[in-house]
């Protein structure tokens, strides 16, 4: 485990970041969100975290500011059967990544504190196993709008 | 062997082929076989049964009867494979509205979570997914009976935080016009397999 504290860290400041973790240090990509189908419902977060370093890490806990709660799920489909379970901790491989995507696992985001509009941006806080955390934003679209693929899988 | 006997054996043969070209594309295409559906050797007569859709309208065997539907079971707070599945259906019935106006079939997603699915939290639900969705519920004995009759399992029960934990069968059952059960999807799901299958699914009545 490296001994150097992961500040967080933006994607959206990435480019600016000038410390020595950037080139190892976590990051992600490809993230997207769905807004509450309902009132008071809950959203849900996709993303993939990329972990270019030699170190494999382990996503422990997440929070927003716009959620009372952001936890992680998993559905799986067993004979047929959906399911969904709450992750305590998601793996984020050592030179690999851990996706978060439709039908598997994913940010479930609860209790929204206020309104929220298409096309909401979505600060998130993902904390590690040592501590250390990674922020970055989810655009959090209605299904069907552009900023939202729909999912095909 | 003469030229007009050559000519006319080869117009024969012209005119053979012909015709097993036509017979191939024709009857063949009549007969293609749906790639993702099980279709069941005979339509299968449901017991009687009364939901109330999210504009407190009942849905019976009646009330469906006439059109083809698609029918899943799911919740209104799953954030993940339900509003997937719907997304799903919603996209094939835009995709099939344009060659198949006329029978396209109508989404009825029916809430196995009663308790937190009032009529308004399924009118914003239904909302979301376009035209021709209806949402619906009933008490819970009424939904186990009605799963039960189609092979769908769920189950609520309580989980941390005052939450609950749903599973519930993924499969999307095709109802035909007289409200019978015609063919399962089973997940997971892709849109492409509804738009390809429906139209050769229905057409085998």
């Amino acid at each position: 485990m490296s001994v150097l504290p992961r500040f967080a860290l933006s994607i959206a400041f990435l480019g600016l970041a000038g410390c020595g973790e950037v080139g190892g240090g976590p990051v992600v990509a490809d993230a997207y969100g769905y807004l509450p189908l309902t009132g008071g419902g809950p959203a849900v977060a996709y993303f993939v975290v990329r972990n270019a370093g030699d170190e494999e890490l382990v996503l422990r806990a997440f929070e927003s500011p716009l959620f009372e709660r952001a936890e992680l799920h998993e559905t799986t489909v067993e004979d047929g059967v959906a399911r969904m379970r709450r992750l305590g901790s998601l793996v984020v491989p050592a030179r690999g990544e851990a996706r978060l995507e439709p039908g598997g696992a994913h940010l479930m985001l609860l209790g929204p504190k206020g309104a929220l509009e298409n096309g909401a941006v979505c600060p998130v806080t993902a904390t590690f196993a040592d501590s250390s955390s990674l922020s970055f934003d989810v655009v959090l679209g209605h299904r069907g709008s552009p900023s939202a693929p729909e999912a095909d899988s | 062997m003469t030229r007009a006997r050559f000519t006319a054996l080869a117009l024969l043969a012209v005119l053979a082929a012909a015709v097993a070209s036509w017979l191939l594309v024709n009857l063949a295409g009549r007969d293609r076989a749906p790639a993702a559906a099980v279709v069941l050797p005979e339509p299968r007569a449901l017991a009687a049964f009364e939901l109330v859709d999210h504009r407190g309208n009942a849905v019976t065997k009646a009330t469906l009867a006439g059109s083809w539907h698609l029918m899943f079971f799911g919740f209104a707070n799953c954030p993940d494979i339900c509003p997937a599945t719907l997304g799903q259906l919603a996209a094939a019935r835009r995709r099939l509205v344009a060659e198949h106006p006329d029978e396209v079939p109508r989404i009825l997603f029916v809430s196995v979570d009663p308790g937190r699915d009032t009529q308004q939290v399924l009118a914003d639900y239904a909302g979301r997914f376009g035209d021709g969705v209806l949402a619906a519920t009933a008490e819970p004995e009424v939904l186990k009976r009605l799963a039960d009759d189609l092979g769908i399992f769920f189950r609520v029960q309580p989980g941390a935080d005052d939450g609950y934990e749903v599973s519930h069968s993924a499969a999307v059952l095709l109802l035909n016009p007289r409200a019978e059960l015609q063919a399962v999807f089973s997940a997971p799901h892709r849109t492409d397999a509804f738009v390809d299958d429906l139209p050769i699914v229905m057409a085998m009545r």
